[in-house]
């Protein structure tokens, strides 16, 4: 190790300390190598000892004689940082692994799981048109018995018209209440599942590029 | 070295060998000084310096030599009053260890 090399690590073995410390104590030992002169450089590196010690001692001053406890859980804290980085890591490592080997596996269950959305929206675009069907004959029939209701209670039994009316209204009334249910499909159902689709298809892609 | 020497011991040493340096003195030359009468780390020195600094007994201020600046500390009032302090103590406190070392009856 050379005096440079020393420093550099010198440095960084106090990065924990006050900035003011740190420049203080390089710009002393900076010194005391200028002062002995290069041909004294190997000497003292060796009787410094390691940069760990130098550290040490400095911050022993600083901190008192609870510094190692202090420079141990630093130290500690940074492995397990690191580890669970790691592991991390591995765990990703993993799933990529069991995703790729189950392949044929999870494009099968992927599969089964869009056809059954499909088939769901499918079916409920069906019951929408079903529906649809139905009010229309539920328009006609009733708009139909109002108008002979009308002419019954001019031309024939009056009574017989007001209950063809009423009839007529009824059917009018649960034509409207379909057209709340197709709305409700149209507007919300199926979107929704359109949305959901939609999510599920760019999940993949976008795990993978967080992975990358 | 068969004894140790503690913080406090040390300090009096480092102090004694700025202050007999009117013009001040530096880091490298104070720790040949020092070295001279006792074996320690180079390391050693460093923070004792920075302690008598802190505690105000010295100060540091840079001097240009050859191009470049090289940290001198002199002593302060302080440090010479500190200084005297450990003087007497030493002198009371080595005396007492040398009389119990060889024998002899405290008068």
């Amino acid at each position: 190790m050379n005096r440079e090399e020393f420093l550099r690590q010198l440095e960084k073995l106090l990065s924990d300390i006050p900035e003011c410390e740190r420049r203080e104590a390089i710009e002393y030992y900076q010194n005391y190598f200028e002062d002995a002169g290069p041909e004294m450089e190997e000497k003292i590196i060796e009787e410094l000892g390691s940069p760990q010690e130098v550290a040490a001692s400095i911050k022993k001053n600083l901190f008192g004689e609870d510094y190692k406890e202090y420079d141990f859980i630093n130290e500690k804290k940074m492995q397990e940082s690191y580890g669970r980085q790691e592991g991390m890591i591995t765990r990703r490592m993993m799933v990529v692994i069991i995703v790729v080997l189950t392949f044929p596996l999870w494009v099968g269950i992927a599969g089964g799981a869009f056809g059954i959305l499909v088939g769901g929206i499918a079916a409920a675009f069906g019951v929408a048109v079903a529906f649809l069907a139905v009010v229309i004959a539920l328009l006609i029939v009733g708009f139909l018995l109002i108008g002979i209701g009308f002419a019954n209670i001019f031309t024939g039994l009056p009574a017989v018209g007001l209950i063809l009316i009423s009839v007529g209204m009824f059917l009018l009334a649960f034509a409207v209440l379909g057209c709340i249910v197709i709305g409700w499909i149209f507007g919300s159902v199926i979107p929704w599942a359109l949305r959901t689709v939609v999510r599920l298809c760019k999940k993949p892609f976008q795990k993978r590029g967080a992975l990358i | 070295m068969t004894f140790g020497i503690g913080a406090a011991l040390l300090d009096a040493i480092v102090l004694a060998v700025v202050s007999k340096e009117t013009e001040g003195t530096y880091g490298y030359k104070i720790t040949q000084d020092v070295r001279r009468a006792i074996d320690i780390s180079e390391s050693t020195l460093y923070p004792v310096l920075r302690r008598l600094q802190k505690n105000q007994y010295l100060i540091a201020y840079d001097v240009e030599c050859g191009g470049r600046n090289r940290r001198y500390y002199k002593h302060t009032k302080a440090g010479a009053v500190k200084l005297e302090e450990y003087k007497r103590e030493w002198t009371d406190y080595s005396t007492k260890i040398s009389s119990l070392l060889s024998g002899e009856e405290q008068s």
